[in-house]
């Protein structure tokens, strides 16, 4: 598969002359303090929060796909490109670093240093699947696992396993179990001694 | 009729007067013409007095009477008759009017009569300005009675008699018979005329009187009763008015109850509002304030949440751990017991060995006594004898020197698979202990129990001395000799191994029968020890010997002890544990963290992004 590495180079466009600010193929944008975006999501809500939020993630996941269709396109990408892609994308929108942890056969996407901390986590559910039901093509759902500190830990799975998921965490259960749950049978597991 | 109608029906009348009285007549009617006209004179002379109020204008008194007619003046001459009595009529006229002296004031009844309904004062919101009259209307005109000639009188009529004529009269009485009758009447009514016309005159005054009072005091009845009419219609008014001002009063008291009521209403309206907007407003608060609170405690849950999971997943972390230092623990524990039952067989073998030593040495110490018995009683042949005893010692060192080959040989074949085995031993253990670190640090065996023994080290107890070794001189007895070691020593395994190293092992002198029968239960022992598998969960402890020769009499020592097997671990009897591995697939400048993950699964890579995101998608369907 051919890679296409990521260039943020004209990535955003600061267009003095006119006071824009421009995002590549994207409408003009603002520059927002994180604390009135705060602010503003604690009075508009959590579904408004969320509706901004996949807002800006299918942005993201349209120019993931735009970038990533000029090789094979998003799926037949590999993960790395897709993790570099994304992760550059969140990046310059400001959202944090983005990594990607493949436990078993789950999907966990982690964001690091996200501005909005943990009163972003929504938001950044909220981007994380607009912008991979954009690139993809399939609408994912995404579940906050965990935070320690400064890292954030999302699930991207199913319908089905997301409402176990929630489910287990609600009930207690920690994450690590949850992913565990979430493989189901215990065939894909081995001894620790052959691991 | 109103005013304007009966002025102009009184116009229509005296115009239709003057024009009868400007039409021609019979040839009689000159002498008639005079009396006509002079009574149209004395109409139109009265006319100048009886100045109509002007149309329009409502004179005081007016309404009912208002219409400025005099009546009273106006004569009528001509009445509507049928044609046979203008005749009569003209001798009326030119005889005093005989024919109707049934009717002196010649009213004619046929004649219409204006008659009109009072009007009736519309009612008005409003009271008229009513001048009230200041006294009662009094006729002033000087009632004029016409000193006619005595043939022509003329009737008083009153000022209802309208003179009404016909233009389709006709006369149809011939001039000469009308002459001669008119004649021979006014001959024959000459005398009674005077008379009667005096009578007439007279009754005609005083009634004319009379009808003047009775006129004047139904003029006085009438200007009174149009007074009380308008004091009445004063009153109505003035009560009209009050009660118009009543109602306009409570008009305007109903107007400023009811502005009051608006004002109050608006007001009330507008506190209302204000309430209402200030009960939305606090509504807008206190939801904004729930709103506050429940984004405040959804926080604090997630926060509380967070915390349970972090509190919840070191938990685990430490579960894990405790779990794994429980099985590390287990593991040294099994090893200690191992060790331990190691040790008690070591001591066992001692104690049999040294127990054997004992018997063995008592049995030496028989056969000694024994031996010096038969020397003693051989002493006496010992010249004799001498010979045959250094040819047993010969054959005797013979079978030492041969049996010692054969140990050396076997010891050799021993050393070299004591060293294979050790060699093996230190390779799996090298593996086991990468492997054991890669699991788990602490897990790994202590140390001591994993390095193979140092081949160096050997110990000074074990070597003789020079003096030692000298071989026993002649003429010494064999109870005064030191015992002689003339080959290895040979020590079970389990008694040489001890927690010292063997620092407490004492070497010991076996006579040369002892020696040969211990080499040979040590070629046995040695013969059925069965070389014991690397991964065989035990501990052996391998005495390797080595064979000084003769003259050094060096013997050395040494202790191979083969590293512990790794624990072993029951799988079937832990739990199961699905352990998940993260990969973890990072962008060039982010580094992956997987700290908290807690094991792993061999799961192939997916060969594409999509590949994964559909396996995950497909997770918990």
């Amino acid at each position: 598969m051919n890679h296409v590495p990521f260039d943020p180079s004209k990535a955003v466009t600061f267009d003095l002359t006119h006071g824009l600010v421009q995002q590549e193929g994207a409408p003009p944008g603002l520059i927002v303090p994180t604390e009135a975006l705060a602010a503003l999501a604690r009075v508009a809500g959590p579904e408004a929060f969320q509706r901004f939020g996949s807002a800006i993630g299918e942005a993201i996941g349209r120019r993931v796909a735009s970038r990533l269709a000029a090789a094979d396109g998003v799926r037949a990408a590999g993960v790395g490109a897709v993790v570099e892609h994304l992760g550059g994308e969140l990046a310059v929108t400001g959202l944090g670093s983005l990594s990607l942890e493949r436990w078993g056969r789950a999907l966990v996407l982690v964001v690091d240093q996200s501005p909005l901390g943990a009163e972003g986590d929504a938001l950044l559910e909220s981007v994380i699947e607009a912008a991979l039901e954009a690139a993809a093509g399939e609408k994912p759902c995404v579940i906050g696992l965990a935070r320690d500190g400064v890292r954030a830990r999302f699930l991207v799975t199913g319908h089905a396993g997301a409402d176990k998921v929630r489910a287990w965490l609600k009930d207690g259960v920690s994450w690590g179990d949850a992913l565990v749950r979430l493989h189901g049978s215990p065939s894909v597991t081995t001894p620790r001694g052959d691991a | 009729m109103n005013n304007a109608e009966r002025i102009t029906a009184l116009e229509g009348l005296l115009a239709r007067v003057q024009k009868n009285a400007a039409v021609p007549r019979s040839a009689l009617m000159p002498a008639v013409a005079p009396v006509a006209a002079e009574a149209k004179a004395a109409i139109f002379a009265r006319e100048p007095t009886k100045t109509p109020a002007p149309t329009g204008m409502v004179s005081p008194g007016a309404g009912r009477y208002g219409e400025p007619i005099e009546r009273a003046d106006v004569q009528h001459h001509l009445s509507k008759t049928d044609p046979g009595m203008v005749a009569a009529a003209f001798a009326l006229e030119a005889t005093s009017a005989l024919e109707e002296m049934d009717d002196p004031l010649a009213f004619d009844f046929d004649e219409p009569t204006i008659v009109a309904p009072l009007p009736k004062i519309q009612p008005a919101l409003k009271a008229p300005t009513i001048t009230a009259p200041q006294k009662a209307p009094i006729v002033t005109a000087p009632i004029k009675v016409p000193v006619a000639p005595p043939p022509t009188s003329l009737p008083l009529v009153l000022a209802d008699d309208i003179d009404i004529s016909f233009d389709e009269e006709v006369t149809q009485e011939s001039p000469m018979a009308a002459a001669a009758k008119a004649e021979a009447e006014t001959e024959r009514l000459a005398a009674a005329k005077a008379k009667a016309e005096t009578e007439r005159l007279a009754a005609e005054k005083a009634a004319k009187a009379k009808a003047e009072t009775e006129r004047l005091a139904a003029e006085k009845t009438e200007a009174d009763r149009r007074a009380e009419e308008w004091r009445l219609l004063e009153v109505e008014a003035l009560q009209l008015e009050a009660e118009q001002s009543e109602r306009d009063q409570a008009e305007a008291l109903a107007q400023e109850a009811d502005a009051k009521a608006d004002a109050a209403r608006i007001a009330k309206a507008d506190a209302e509002k204000a309430n209402a907007e200030r009960l939305a407003r606090e509504a807008a608060e206190v939801s904004r304030l729930a709103k506050a609170a429940a984004a405040q405690a959804e926080a604090e849950k997630v926060q509380a949440e967070r915390l349970a999971k972090e509190i919840a997943a070191k938990a685990e972390a430490e579960r894990l751990a405790a779990k794994a230092e429980a099985d590390r623990l287990a593991a040294k524990a099994e090893a200690e017991r191992l060790a331990a039952k190691a040790e008690a067989d070591r001591l066992a073998a001692k104690a049999a060995a040294k127990a054997k030593a004992e018997r063995l040495a008592a049995q030496a110490e028989a056969e000694r006594l024994a031996a010096e018995a038969a020397a003693q009683a051989e002493a006496e042949r010992f010249a004799a004898e001498e010979q045959r005893l250094a040819w047993e010692v010969a054959e005797q060192r013979e079978r030492e020197a041969a049996a010692q080959a054969e140990a050396e040989l076997e010891a050799a074949r021993r050393a070299e698979a004591s060293q294979q085995a050790q060699a093996e031993a230190q390779q799996l253990a090298e593996e086991q202990a990468a492997a054991a670190k890669l699991l788990s640090v602490e897990e790994a065996p202590p140390a001591s129990a994993r390095q193979p023994r140092d081949e160096s080290r050997f110990d000074d107890m074990l070597v003789l001395d020079e003096e030692d070794e000298a071989t026993p001189a002649s003429g010494e007895v064999q109870s005064q000799r030191q015992p002689t070691i003339h080959d290895e020593l040979t020590v079970p395994a389990g008694a040489v191994l001890t927690d010292d190293w063997g620092d407490d092992e004492v070497p010991f002198v076996a006579p040369s029968a002892l020696l040969i029968a211990q080499a040979e239960e040590e070629r046995r022992i040695a013969a059925a020890l069965p070389i014991t598998p690397i991964d065989e969960p035990t501990v052996r402890t391998t005495a390797v010997r080595s064979i000084s020769p003769a003259p050094s009499r060096l013997l050395e020592l040494r202790l191979a002890v083969e590293p512990p097997p790794p624990p072993v671990i029951e799988i079937a009897a832990l739990p199961v544990i699905v352990d998940v591995a993260a990969e973890i697939t990072s962008r060039p400048a982010t580094a992956g963290d997987a700290v908290s993950f807690l094991g792993a699964v061999r799961a192939e890579s997916p060969a594409s992004f999509g590949a994964l995101f559909d396996e995950t998608l497909a997770l918990g369907g």
